[in-house]
């Protein structure tokens, strides 16, 4: 894997930054850069390779290449310097061979950029008048999560990640939802990446954008790997308007795919289809939390 | 976070999909049918020997053989609790609902999907090992890419284990029927 362009390197950055934010050692702390160098090192040893870095070294050249370095000439920006070939192709080799559910080699090697759409979205949406805007769509970056319960036996948790937020409000977007059986939940926080995928039932992931709007909404829009089933998210709550300079804390977003349909003695009945409908609204409007 | 079943909205195909699915399974499954009390209460079907349309009446509103009709409603009747159960990838419920009957070889007609193409590209693993205890699995069928079921595991799951486990199981049916089982190279 040589030559990567530069959309490929920004989603190599991004999954990165994401296997970062993701994952945890055996005592549920998250990585740092230097045991993110350590997974890279060790499965470029795996596979007969060499880096020559030290760790120190190494970690440091991940951690610029991902979260920045200060732009001297112009302070309110960064720079994300980009490593040299052979740790580049280290870094995109482990992320689609060991991590494809972050990014798999079919989309790292596609050809069209899915944003095209999404930016027209985000003109259409911007309005000449607007007073109130997020300083920086970056503080919105991070992740967030939401754990349902079904009173069935099983649990989902739904992870939302936030990233490479553009100053105009496009938002790329990843979720991973995951179903446990209800027993292990108090020890998930606490296990191992090999332990969880034992006791998960099933994982799906979701990829795609979030447009902020001028009335601080996030309308976000995501595909299913495998099936390519869409969902959306709209925020019904959140603290964004409060803070406008930090990450939010809360967002009650409305969740939906499938329009529900009328039963057949609903058909007639509106009241009673209406009534329905909003008991069924609990389920759908989903507490995520910054994590 | 209970799915309401989206699938419920085009019927036609979803009766469609139920026929198919209900070719694909065995004789002897297809035949437990005749001698089984069917679901609660219902008639016991008359399974069709062959070319069962041509011989048998259609119903006019649904285009389906009078004599396959209870089968299909039966199944239609089932399948919220099939959707939830190959969507949770959860072995209990998946074990319930083909104890029941549900044809395995299901093709969702949204998602072009099986039960056991769903559960490879989601890293159904505890799912897989129920469809791997059954018979009647086709593991030929692939999904509108024409990818096969280890294809899945590769791609979206990353679990290479399974997938060997499911290569053999596709070549092993491809042997039995005469079939060459191919895969998409790696890119």
């Amino acid at each position: 894997m040589v030559d990567l362009t530069d959309w490929q390197i920004r989603q190599v950055r991004n999954a990165l930054l994401h296997f970062y934010q993701r994952e945890r050692d055996a005592e549920g702390r998250r990585y740092n850069w230097s045991t993110v160098w350590h997974e890279i090192s060790d499965y470029v040893d795996s596979k007969n390779g060499t880096l020559d870095y030290t760790e120190k070294h190494g970690s440091e050249r991940l951690r610029q290449f991902v979260m920045g370095v200060d732009d001297p000439a112009s302070p309110a920006k960064k720079r994300y310097p980009t490593p040299k070939a052979d740790l580049l192709e280290a870094i995109a080799d482990f992320i689609v061979d060991e991590n494809s559910d972050i990014l798999c080699r079919e989309e790292l090697n596609q050809t069209m950029p899915s944003w095209h759409a999404m930016l027209k979205l985000l003109n259409y949406l911007q309005r000449k008048k607007s007073n109130i805007t997020v300083e920086n769509p970056r503080v919105l970056e991070g992740t967030y999560r939401t754990i349902h319960d079904d009173g069935d036996g099983l649990t989902t948790i739904r992870t939302l990640d936030f990233q490479s937020a553009t100053r105009d409000g496009l938002i790329e977007v990843m979720e991973v939802e995951d179903v446990y059986p209800s027993g292990y939940i108090s020890k998930i926080n606490s296990m191992t990446r090999p332990e969880l995928a034992e006791i998960r039932d099933i994982r799906y992931i979701y990829r795609g954008w979030a447009v902020l709007t001028p009335e601080l909404n996030l309308s976000i829009y995501l595909k299913e790997s495998k099936a390519e089933v869409n969902r959306h998210y709209f925020t019904v709550a959140s603290d964004i308007a409060l803070k406008l300079d930090r990450q939010a804390e809360i967002m009650i977003l409305l969740d939906h795919d499938y329009p529900f349909e009328p039963e057949r003695e609903e058909a007639e009945k509106i009241d009673l289809f209406y009534s329905r409908i909003m008991d069924q609204m609990k389920i759908k409007l989903l507490p995520f939390t910054r994590w | 976070m209970r799915k309401k079943d989206p699938q419920l909205i085009d019927l036609p195909a979803l009766r469609s999909a139920l026929v198919q699915a209900f070719e694909l399974e065995p004789k002897k499954v297809r035949q437990s049918w005749l001698f089984s009390s069917f679901g609660r209460g219902k008639p016991s079907v008359e399974i069709p020997r062959a070319g069962f349309q041509e011989t048998s009446d259609i119903d006019s509103e649904t285009g389906i053989a009078n004599n396959l009709l209870p089968y299909v409603e039966e199944m239609l009747r089932l399948l919220p609790e099939y959707y939830r159960a190959v969507h949770t990838g959860n072995t209990e419920k998946l074990k319930a609902i083909f104890d029941k009957g549900f044809p395995v070889n299901f093709i969702n007609p949204v998602t072009q999907l099986t039960a056991l193409l769903s559960l490879a590209g989601s890293h159904g693993k505890k799912g897989i090992k129920v469809l791997l205890e059954m018979d009647s699995v086709d593991y030929l069928i692939r999904d509108r890419e024409g990818r096969l079921a280890s294809e899945m595991a590769i791609m979206y799951s990353n679990d290479v284990d399974m997938a060997i486990i499911l290569m053999e199981k596709e070549d092993a049916q491809g042997e039995r029927e005469g079939i060459k089982v191919t895969r998409r190279p790696n890119k």
